[in-house]
């Protein structure tokens, strides 16, 4: 199948994530632009690049840029130096996240404030800059990285589910906004993926969470990379808008 | 830069960003009730606009602008644009239907007022304060 993502320029976030790694990967192995988004230290990004390096892949179109999306001026900065780089944004993949597994009643003002900004806030305001560039040319592709519980399950991460719930939802309104412009808005919705963050999780309830997945496994990133490849690709599902599509192996269900 | 400049530029991107035919603007067409420009073109006009000249519209703060304007007389209290504000609009704004600049105007209900020419006159006032 060919998705036609080559040259395309596409903005990661997260890029040095569990999930995130496998995203710019998997991008760049259609020869896209990865403009990979990362926060603080590039010594963050050595895994990234080892991994590159490993499967063989070019680093011509690997771009890594720091940006803290906390900060509405250097979102702007960084916007403006991929523009002036590369004239446009085809894609952006919404991925940076943080969850924190703890009782509702116990979290902290500290808390729900990082995980609203690293969750919801972050993603607001990198969506507006950027959808300014797409709107100027009339084209674009924004996937959300959201959460099966933001849909079920969510004992114990409730606030996180709640944002994830908010991702979706802005997901959708954006999309019938910004139809008209031909940019289409999507989300993927994974269930348990093998990464850092969910190895916690996987330990203490292994058994039941394969059990409860009708596919009988856990996801890999690249399940919820290709996903998002799919989606950000106008030659396979240029009439896809709106949908928060779940690679979940069917726990979701 | 002169308002005929200004208007060519302004009509070509109007045309680009909404469903308007080139022949339906002129200066005293407003732009969301006589052309009918929605939100979302609104705001490819606007950044389209600031784009091409360089400026910042500050639309989306038009109170916050205007504040700044007026030297530190506030424009608006409680969504109500105060007395000196409305002073103020009938000044920079001398083209739209004055009868509508009365006591009880809502910042929110601004952009109605606003024609093609006082869109052309803003970017030039903005290009000006630029330079």
């Amino acid at each position: 199948m060919n998705l036609a993502l080559s040259e395309k320029v596409v903005l990661i976030t997260g890029s040095n994530g569990g999930i995130g790694q496998d995203i710019c990967l998997s991008f760049l192995e259609e020869k896209s632009h990865v403009v990979a988004l990362y926060r603080g230290s590039s010594d963050k990004l050595k895994d990234l690049e080892k991994e590159i390096d490993h499967a063989g892949l070019s680093k011509e179109f690997y771009h890594p840029i720091s940006v803290d999306l906390s900060s509405g001026d250097s979102i702007n900065k960084c916007i403006e130096e991929i523009i002036q780089k590369f004239g446009r944004i085809d894609v952006l993949v919404n991925n940076a996240g943080t969850t924190m597994e703890k009782p509702f009643l116990s979290l902290k003002e500290d808390e729900l404030e990082l995980v609203y900004e690293a969750n919801m806030l972050s993603l607001t305001k990198l969506t507006q800059r950027v959808l300014k560039e797409m709107l100027i040319l009339k084209s674009g592709n924004i996937v959300n990285v959201s959460s099966v519980v933001s849909k079920r399950y969510g004992r114990g991460v409730s606030y996180y589910a709640s944002m994830k719930a908010g991702v979706n939802r802005l997901t959708q309104v954006l999309a019938s906004e910004m139809g008209k412009k031909n940019i289409r808005i999507n989300a993927v919705c994974p269930g348990v993926i093998e990464t850092k963050l969910s190895g916690a999780l996987q330990g203490r309830h292994h058994k039941l969470l394969v059990s409860e997945t009708p596919l009988k496994r856990f996801g890999k990133p690249t399940d919820v990379a290709n996903a998002i490849k799919f989606l950000a690709s106008d030659n396979v599902s240029s009439f896809i808008t709106g949908v928060t599509l779940d690679v979940d192996g069917g726990i979701g269900l | 830069m002169n308002m005929e400049e200004v208007f060519e530029k302004v009509s070509e991107v109007i045309v680009d960003a909404s469903d308007v035919e080139a022949d339906e603007i002129s200066l005293e067409k407003r732009l969301i009730d006589d052309l009918d420009i929605d939100s979302i073109d609104m705001m490819e006009l606007i950044y389209s606009i600031e784009k091409i000249y360089g400026v910042e519209l500050e639309i989306g703060d038009f109170e916050g602008a205007m504040n700044r304007e007026m030297n530190g007389v506030p424009f608006a209290k409680d969504n109500i644009i105060t007395e000196e504000g409305l002073e103020k609009l009938r000044e920079l704004m001398p083209e739209v239907d004055q009868s509508k600049i009365q006591p009880g105007l809502a910042v929110y209900n601004v952009p109605f007022l606003f024609t093609v020419e006082s869109l052309c006159k803003l970017i030039m006032r903005k290009r000006a304060a630029k330079n």
